[in-house]
C-alpha cells in the first residue's frame, strides 16, 4: 500500500495538534520519520508549572527501539518512563513504581508481583474472567433492547471488562471500581481537551487523581495486613524485599500503576480490536471461520492498536546508537507503535491480518527488564472479550466513527457507537 | 520418539524477571513458582520438548534463556 509522505521537518511530535489527526496521518508521518536516516530531535511540549526540559529524541524503526530497549544499562528507565518532563517530586512519588525504577530494586519488586500474573496463576483467573464478560455483555444487550438497539461499546464492553479484572485481583470493593476507572481516565488523558478542560490544571488534577487512587489502596493495604486473603494486596504488603517490606507509598504506587496499565490498555486493545474487524471485514470473516486463528490474531490486534505508543529511556552515559552519537542525559522516546509498523521487519506492516505469523510486535513493550508484566493477562482478556463478543453478539456492528482520545501516549478511543441488530 | 539431539537448558538469573512467557510456550519445561522464582522441570530437553524450550528462549522478553 503506498502513501504519501510529509516531509520529515514539517513534523512535529510535541504539537498537541500533531496527535488529533487521522489515524493514517499519523502513519505516514512516522513512515516518513522511519525512512529517514537521522534520529529526530524535538524541543519538549510546555506543560504549565513544569519547567522546560532539553528535549528529546525519537526512536522509530523496530531495530533502534530494540537496541535501546534491550540494554538498561545504557538507556535507563529510573530518570523517568511515562512522560517527556522531568516530573517533580511530588509526582514521582505517586508515578514512580516499577515501570520507572531500575534494577536491582526493580528486579526485586517485579518478581514478588510477578508471580500474580504467570499462566498458571492466571488460569484460576480464567473462568472469572469469562463469567465477568458473560455478565458485562448481557448487561450491554438489556441495555440495547431497552433502547433503540444502540450502545457505546468503551462505556459498556471494553471499559469494564479490564476494569473489573484489575479491581478484582487487587481485592478492590465493587463500589470504588468507578471511581477507579475514573481517576485512571484522568491520569492517562495526556491532556485531552474533553478531559482536561483547563490545561493549567493538568498538574494538579493528576495529583488530586493519583491521591484517591492512593487513598483508596491505603485503606485497602491496612485491611489486608489485619486480615489477609489471597488477592494481590495481600501479597503485597505481606512481602518483603530483603527484609524491607514495601511502605505504604510504595504500595500505592504500585496500585496506581497497575489501574492505569491494566485498564486502559486493554480496553484499547478491544475498541481498536472491534473497529479493525469492523474496517476489515474479509479478516472478521476469516477468523469467524477459523477459530485456530485466534491466537494470532489477538496478538495482531496488539500490534494494530499499539495501546501505549511511547515509553521514555534516558542515556545513562555517552553512547552510539543509529551510527549517531548521544551524551550522557539524552532523552529517548522509544516509539512502539513506529516499530510496530516498520517495514523492514513486517510484510505489508499497513495490512491487518488476523493470520500474521512471525509478529514480532512491540506492543507490550520491546525485550528488556521492563516486557509487560501483564501480558499474558491481556492476551487472555483480549481473547475472552473477541471469543463472547462473536458468540453472544454476533449482530454487533459498528454505526459511527470512533472518537478517538488526543494523546501521544495513549492510542485511545474514547467513544465507539455500536447497535445490535437483532440480526444474525 | 526420543532419539533426536538433546540440549541443556539454562536460566541467566540477572536477566530472569519471571514474566511466564516461557511457561505459557512450554509448560513441560519451565514453571514460576509460588515465590515467583522460574524453576526448569527439565534441563536437558530432546525432540518435541526441544522446540518448544527454542520457542520459549527466543519469546523471552529479557533474553534470559539458552537452550544448547
Amino acid at each position: 500500500m503506498s502513501m504519501t509522505l510529509p516531509e520529515v521537518d514539517t513534523i512535529d511530535l510535541s504539537d498537541p495538534e500533531f496527535w488529533a489527526l487521522l489515524p493514517h496521518e499519523i502513519e505516514a508521518a512516522f513512515a516518513a520519520l522511519r525512512r529517514h536516516d537521522t534520529i529526530p530531535f524535538y524541543a519538549e511540549p510546555e506543560i504549565p508549572f513544569l519547567p522546560v526540559g532539553p528535549g528529546y529524541y525519537v526512536l522509530t524503526r523496530h531495530a533502534d527501539v530494540d537496541a535501546a530497549s534491550s540494554q538498561p544499562a545504557l538507556f535507563c528507565s529510573g530518570e523517568g518512563a511515562v512522560s517527556i518532563a522531568d516530573l517533580p517530586e511530588e509526582l514521582r512519588e505517586f508515578y514512580g513504581s516499577l515501570i520507572s525504577m531500575d534494577d536491582p530494586r526493580h528486579a526485586k519488586i517485579r518478581r514478588i508481583v510477578s508471580k500474580a500474573f504467570t499462566p498458571r496463576r492466571l488460569e484460576s483467573l480464567i473462568a472469572n474472567v469469562e463469567t465477568l464478560t458473560d455478565e458485562i455483555l448481557a448487561r450491554a444487550r438489556a441495555l440495547a433492547e431497552a433502547g433503540d438497539g444502540t450502545f457505546d461499546l468503551v462505556k459498556e464492553i471494553s471499559s469494564p471488562l479490564p476494569l473489573k479484572i484489575i479491581c478484582r485481583m487487587m481485592g478492590i470493593a465493587e463500589q470504588d471500581h468507578a471511581l477507579v476507572l475514573e481517576q485512571s481516565n484522568v491520569i492517562l488523558s495526556g491532556g485531552d481537551p474533553e478531559i482536561m478542560t483547563d490545561p493549567e490544571q493538568v498538574i494538579v488534577l493528576v495529583l488530586e487523581a493519583g491521591a484517591a487512587l492512593a487513598g483508596i489502596v491505603q485503606r485497602l493495604a491496612e485491611e489486608r495486613l489485619e486480615n489477609p486473603t489471597d488477592d494481590l494486596t495481600t501479597a503485597l504488603v505481606r512481602t518483603d524485599v530483603d527484609g524491607e517490606s514495601l511502605t505504604a507509598q510504595e504500595i500505592a504506587s504500585f496500585f496506581i500503576l497497575l489501574c492505569v496499565a491494566g485498564n486502559e490498555t486493554t480496553r484499547n486493545a478491544i475498541s481498536q480490536g472491534v473497529w479493525a474487524l469492523h474496517e476489515h471485514p474479509e479478516q472478521k470473516a476469516r477468523w469467524l471461520a477459523d477459530p485456530s486463528l485466534t491466537k494470532t490474531a489477538v496478538e495482531e490486534i496488539v500490534r494494530w492498536a499499539s495501546p501505549v505508543r511511547w515509553m521514555r529511556r534516558t542515556a545513562t552515559q555517552d553512547l552510539e546508537l543509529h551510527g549517531q552519537q548521544f551524551a550522557r542525559g539524552d532523552k529517548f522516546l522509544l516509539f512502539y507503535s513506529s516499530a510496530n509498523r516498520d517495514e523492514t521487519v513486517f510484510t505489508d506492516p499497513q495490512v491487518f491480518d488476523v493470520g500474521r505469523s512471525p509478529n514480532p510486535h512491540f506492543g507490550f513493550g520491546a525485550p528488556g527488564p521492563h516486557f509487560c508484566l501483564g501480558a499474558n493477562l491481556a492476551r487472555r482478556e483480549v481473547t475472552v472479550a473477541f471469543q463472547k463478543l462473536f458468540e453472544q453478539m454476533p449482530d454487533l456492528e459498528v454505526v459511527g466513527e470512533p472518537d478517538r482520545l488526543r494523546s501521544s501516549f495513549v492510542n485511545g478511543i474514547k467513544r465507539l457507537p455500536v447497535r445490535l441488530t437483532g440480526r444474525t | 520418539m526420543t532419539d533426536g539431539p538433546a540440549a541443556q537448558v539454562t536460566v541467566d538469573r540477572d536477566l530472569c524477571v519471571s514474566s511466564g512467557m516461557c511457561e505459557s510456550l512450554a509448560p513441560a519445561v519451565f514453571e514460576i513458582d509460588d515465590d515467583g522464582e522460574l524453576v526448569v522441570l527439565q534441563d536437558v530437553v530432546q525432540d518435541a520438548l526441544l522446540a518448544d524450550a527454542q520457542a520459549a528462549a527466543r519469546s523471552c522478553p529479557t533474553r534470559a534463556l539458552t537452550v544448547t
